[in-house]
C-alpha cells in the first residue's frame, strides 16, 4: 500500500523534483528507477520476501527513502537503526526483531561486521552514494500485494522502561494515515520546499522530513550532517519553505549569530520533541519574521497535536503544544482510566489511524498500553477549554534529550557493572539553555576508587554516544529513587516533555 | 585528520600556545555546563575522556569556539574525532585566528 502509493505520486509527479541531496537532483522519475534498482537488489542478493525485517543504517541520504519504498514494495518490514548504535546495541535488535538482512552506507558495514553470528552470513548489503544505473518503471509483479494493510511495514526502535529497548510496529495503514493526517493539519501541497535535516532513523524525520512529503509531490532538501552555519546556507541557496527542526536546531541557529532575517522564503516552523524554550521562539520570531509551531507526538502515534498561531497575538512564546491534528482524538485519563474534564492533569491517551499496533514481541505490554482503543502516551498532560494541549511531564523515568527518549535504567545497569560500583542513579537535569541533559550520580564501595574517566570509558564500550551522561557525580550516599510512580505534586511550568 | 591539515595549512607545524589551549578548555566546560574545572583537565590531549560527547554537543562546543575566538570553522570539520583532540584543535583555532588577523589587516 505504502509502495503503491508512493509509485502513484511517482508517475503523477514524473519531472518535479523529489529530493536534493547535496550536487544530486533527483526528480520523482529518477527516485523510482532508483527504488526499483535496490528492490532488484534486496530481490537477487537477500532473497528477500513478504514479511522478512530488513534493517537499514542509513544516513539523511537518497538511499534512505529508496531502500524504505524498495523493502516495501517487497511486502518487507524496514527498521532504520541509529547511526551511533554500537555492535552490541545492533546484535541486541538482531537477536530480538531477526534481520533477514541489512542494508548500509560504506560508513557503517564495520559496527555490522561485529555483529558476529546474530547475522546471517553474507545478509550485508551496501549502497554507496553513486547514481547507480536504475531500473526503467515496468510493469512489475509486486509482492507488496500479498501483504494486507494491517501488516506491519516499519518497526521503529524506542526507548523502553525496564532497561530493555523496546521496537514500536507500524503498519501500512499507520503510515498513510499518519501522513495523510499530518500533510491535511500542516496544508502541504505538492512542489513544497522542505529541509530534512532530523535524521530519519528518528521517527520525526522518518515521517514528517522524509515520508509525508515523498507521498505528496514535496521537495525535500537533504542535510546530513547539521551545523548552524550549513543550515543557514542551505535554506537561501535551495528556498527553502518549510524547517522542521528540533529545540536544539533552533536554538543553536539563534546562538550563531546569523542573519535570520535572509532566510526569507520560510514559510512554515515547526519544532517537535521536545519543549523549545519560549526565549529562542520569542528570538526566532524577532529576528526571521516567522513563528515556530511546536508539535507534540511520539514514535508510538506520530503527530498528535500542532501548535497554531493565534491571530491578533504577537506571543508565540505559548506553553500550549497545540490542538490535536484532525483525525487525532486525545483523551485526558486518571488513574482509573475515567475521562477528567478540562485543566485537569492526567494521562494523555490518544486514538487515531496512525497510532501503532503495538511492540513487537510484546503482548503483555500491549495489553497495557492501550485502554478502550486509546494508546496511552505516558505523558501527563491537561487540555483547556479550547482545546489546546499542555504537557506536564512523565509518568516513568524515560529521559527526553532533545528529543530521544533515553531509557536511564539502560544507562544505570551499564555504570553498575563497573567495578567498585555500588549504585548509580540516572537523570535528566536543566543544561542552562533551556535544553535537558544526562547526569549520572555515583555511590561507590567502600574502598574503591572509581574515577570519571572509568565510568566514561564503561559507557561508551557498551552503548551509544548519545546515552554517555554530560555530568557525573559522586556521592556518599544516593536518595531512595522513584521509579515510575505518579509525582504527588505537579508543577505546571516545568519543561515538557 | 588528513582535511584538516589541509585546510589549514600550517595548522600541523607547530604546538599551540599554553593559552589557547587553556582557553579551548574553558569554553568546553561552560559551554557544555560540565561539572568539571579546566583543572580536571590539565592531562587531557582528548576532550572525551571525562564525558560524553554526542554530535549535539560537538555542535554547541563548536559554536562556542567560534564566538569565543571569532573565527568560523568549517562545516566539514564539526566531527567528534577532529574537535575531540585538543592538540589539533588548538593548532587549527590558531590558524583561523591568524588568517582572520591578515583579512583585517
Amino acid at each position: 500500500m505504502i509502495s503503491e502509493l508512493f509509485r502513484t505520486a511517482a508517475r503523477q509527479y514524473r519531472d518535479d523534483l523529489a529530493i536534493v541531496d547535496g550536487h544530486q537532483r533527483i526528480t520523482y522519475g529518477d527516485l523510482l528507477e532508483r527504488v526499483n534498482r535496490i528492490e532488484e537488489r534486496l530481490r537477487n542478493e537477500l532473497e528477500v520476501r513478504a514479511g522478512d525485517v530488513i534493517a537499514a543504517s542509513i544516513g539523511n541520504t537518497w538511499q534512505f527513502a529508496a531502500s524504505f519504498f524498495a523493502v516495501s514494495g517487497l511486502g518487507g518490514v524496514f527498521m532504520p537503526c541509529n547511526s551511533q548504535w554500537r555492535a552490541e546495541e545492533l546484535r541486541w535488535f538482531a537477536g530480538r526483531v531477526g534481520f533477514r538482512g541489512v542494508i548500509a552506507e560504506p560508513q557503517f558495514r564495520a559496527e555490522w561486521d561485529r555483529v558476529g553470528d546474530a547475522l546471517r552470513p553474507g545478509s550485508i548489503l551496501v549502497v554507496d552514494g553513486a547514481a547507480a544505473g536504475g531500473e526503467p518503471d515496468v510493469a512489475r509483479h509486486s509482492l507488496e500485494s500479498l501483504r494486507s494493510e494491517d501488516d506491519p511495514v516499519l518497526y521503529l526502535p524506542t526507548s523502553g522502561s525496564t532497561g530493555i529497548p523496546r521496537v514500536v510496529s507500524r503498519t501500512h495503514r499507520n503510515l498513510a494515515g499518519g501522513a495523510r493526517n499530518v500533510a491535511q493539519a500542516l496544508g502541504v501541497a505538492s512542489g513544497l520546499r522542505f529541509l530534512s535535516v532530523i535524521p530519519f532513523f528518528h521517527a520525526n524525520g522518518f515521517h514528517n522530513c522524509m515520508l509525508m512529503p515523498l507521498l505528496n509531490g514535496a521537495t525535500i532538501v537533504l542535510m546530513p550532517q547539521f551545523s548552524p552555519a550549513a543550515c543557514h546556507e542551505l535554506i537561501r541557496q535551495e528556498s527553502v519553505e518549510v524547517l522542521i527542526g528540533s529545540p536544539f536546531i533552533f536554538t543553536a541557529l539563534v546562538d550563531s549569530g546569523a542573519d535570520l532575517g535572509l532566510l526569507s522564503t520560510l514559510q512554515l516552523c515547526f519544532s517537535g520533541g521536545a519543549r523549545l524554550p519560549a526565549t529562542v521562539s520569542q528570538q526566532w520570531k524577532d529576528r526571521s519574521g516567522i513563528p515556530v509551531r511546536q508539535w507534540y507526538g511520539t514514535s508510538e502515534t506520530s503527530i498528535i497535536a500542532v501548535g497554531c498561531v493565534r491571530e491578533g497575538s504577537d506571543s508565540v512564546a505559548d506553553a500550549s503544544v497545540g490542538a490535536p491534528i484532525p483525525g487525532a482524538e486525545v483523551k485526558v485519563l486518571d488513574d482509573k482510566f475515567m475521562e477528567l474534564g478540562c485543566g485537569a492533569v492526567g494521562e494523555l491517551a490518544v486514538r487515531s489511524a496512525a497510532v501503532m499496533s503495538g511492540y513487537v514481541g510484546e503482548p503483555e505490554l500491549n495489553r497495557q498500553v492501550f485502554h478502550g482503543g486509546f494508546y496511552r502516551t505516558g505523558d501527563f498532560g491537561y487540555m483547556d477549554s479550547a482545546g489546546n494541549l499542555y504537557l506536564a511531564g512523565r509518568m516513568n523515568r524515560v529521559m527526553n534529550i532533545a528529543g530521544v527518549k533515553i531509557d536511564p535504567l539502560e544507562v544505570e545497569q551499564a555504570v553498575e557493572a563497573l567495578a567498585g560500583v555500588f549504585r548509580c542513579d540516572v537523570d535528566a537535569v536543566l543544561n542552562g539553555r533551556g535544553g535537558e541533559v544526562i547526569r549520572a550520580r555515583i555511590q561507590t564501595r567502600p574502598g574503591f576508587d572509581v574515577t570519571r574517566r572509568a565510568v566514561i570509558a564503561q559507557c561508551r564500550s557498551r552503548l551509544a554516544e548519545y546515552k554517555l551522561p554530560r555530568i557525573v557525580e559522586f556521592a556518599e550516599t544516593l536518595p531512595s529513587m522513584i521509579t515510575g510512580k505518579m509525582p504527588a505534586e505537579w508543577r505546571r511550568d516545568e519543561p515538557a516533555r | 585528520m588528513d582535511l584538516a591539515m589541509s585546510n589549514s595549512g600550517a595548522a600541523g607545524s607547530g604546538a599551540a600556545s599554553r593559552e589557547t589551549v587553556d582557553r579551548i578548555k574553558r569554553v568546553f566546560v561552560s559551554s557544555l555546563h560540565l561539572n568539571l574545572t579546566e583543572a580536571d583537565l590539565a592531562y587531557e590531549q582528548q576532550l572525551d575522556e571525562l564525558v560524553g560527547l554526542d554530535s549535539l554537543a560537538v555542535i554547541e562546543f563548536v559554536t562556542a569556539i567560534e564566538k569565543e575566538f571569532g573565527i568560523r570553522i568549517e562545516p566539514e570539520l564539526l566531527r567528534l574525532d577532529f574537535v575531540r583532540s585538543l592538540p589539533r584543535l588548538s593548532a587549527y583555532v590558531e590558524d583561523r585566528v591568524a588568517q582572520v588577523r591578515r583579512f583585517s589587516a
